[in-house]
């Protein structure tokens, strides 16, 4: 659990101070080594809001990055089951 | 051998899928909600670490040889000289354009709002930056932003009370009307991100790498230089690869006009 929170903070300082082609790879990193790792979504939320064109209005909760992160979190439920791989 | 119940691994993904979604969908209502917040609350890093960056870059010269340091004159001289020439006939076809608009009763437009450009690419995937000046400034959606040098880099898309985001021309899939200045041919400038254009134009064409492209509009202001030309023999158009001036990775101040 320390080591889950230990890293979504330094993911939260990447995507503050880091660029994009370091905290991206690092969040899709996170997002199979950890099981079940929802906060990707709201970290990917957090990128949108900061350097996106927000997340306002209907039209935007579409907001790429998160969803895709909430797509690939989907594909990655039933593989993680079949590779168990447990952190 | 031991295998998981079939129904209680596929209920347990519908379940988990779904409460996914749920988030997903939840926190981009608490994000849109709280959107200005966020940017306040995390402008205060930004400009510690824009400052902290600056004082680090400043070190870095105490480190340099005398060798490099004579080597970094003698081009810099070079590059001034040439600046010179440059900006001469820059200011002459300036006072051209100037008396052009007087004939056409229009005054050209100067001064704006100065802004500091809190992030921008690398940190931003997208070809966005985020300004520290907003509607406090009277800023709108739409106003334009310009170097401090005068060339044209982007537009204003959102306004807040406190900051601004303003969308590079460079943006990938962005259409820009503009003139390439060599023969004073309108062409469609498009972003492919990174600060950086395509043109694609008539086979026929006349464009060397260098030339300026200049927005449509009365000001003519500089929107990129042309990098690389790249044709192949059975094609019927040539494709142009176009920089904006500025570097978009370093960008500090911008003036923003209506």
């Amino acid at each position: 659990m320390n080591i889950r929170l230990g890293a979504v903070l330094v993911l939260l300082l990447a995507i503050i101070f880091l660029p994009y082609w370091l905290y991206l790879p690092l969040l899709g990193a996170a997002m199979i080594a950890f099981p079940f790792f929802w906060e990707a979504i709201l970290l990917a939320l957090l990128v949108d809001v900061l350097y996106g064109g927000g997340v306002g209005g209907v039209a935007q909760l579409l907001s790429p990055m998160a969803f895709v992160a909430t797509l690939l979190l989907i594909v990655l439920l039933p593989l993680r089951e079949r590779i168990r791989v447990n952190v | 051998m031991k295998y998981l119940p079939r129904n209680r691994v596929r209920g347990s993904y519908s379940k988990r899928a779904l409460s996914l979604v749920t988030i997903f969908v939840v926190g981009a209502l608490a994000f849109a909600l709280f959107d200005n917040l966020i940017i306040t609350a995390v402008s205060p890093l930004w400009r510690a670490e824009n400052s902290f960056s600056r004082s680090l870059s400043t070190m870095g010269t105490f480190f340099k040889t005398r060798g490099t340091l004579i080597h970094e004159n003698a081009a810099l001289k070079e590059r001034l000289a040439s600046l010179e020439l440059e900006l001469s006939a820059f200011s002459l076809s300036r006072s051209e354009n100037e008396r052009l608009l007087e004939l056409l009763g229009r005054q050209s437009e100067v001064g704006g709002v100065a802004a500091t450009v809190l992030t921008h690419p690398p940190q931003s995937p997208y070809d966005l930056l985020v300004v520290d000046a907003g509607e406090k400034e009277a800023l709108l959606v739409g106003a334009k932003a310009f170097l401090p040098e005068g060339p044209e880099v982007g537009v204003i898309t959102q306004v807040s009370p406190n900051f601004s985001r303003v969308k590079l021309l460079s943006t990938s899939g962005e259409k820009t009307q503009a003139v390439l200045e060599r023969h004073q041919v309108a062409v469609t400038l498009e972003g492919v991100g990174g600060g950086n254009f395509k043109i694609v134009l008539p086979r026929e064409a006349q464009v060397e790498v260098g030339d300026r492209v200049l927005s449509a509009d009365l000001q003519s202001s500089l929107l990129a230089v042309v990098e690389e030309v790249s044709l192949e023999a059975t094609d019927s158009f040539k494709e142009v690869l176009a920089r904006s001036p500025a570097n978009i990775f370093t960008i500090r101040f911008l003036i923003i006009r209506p």
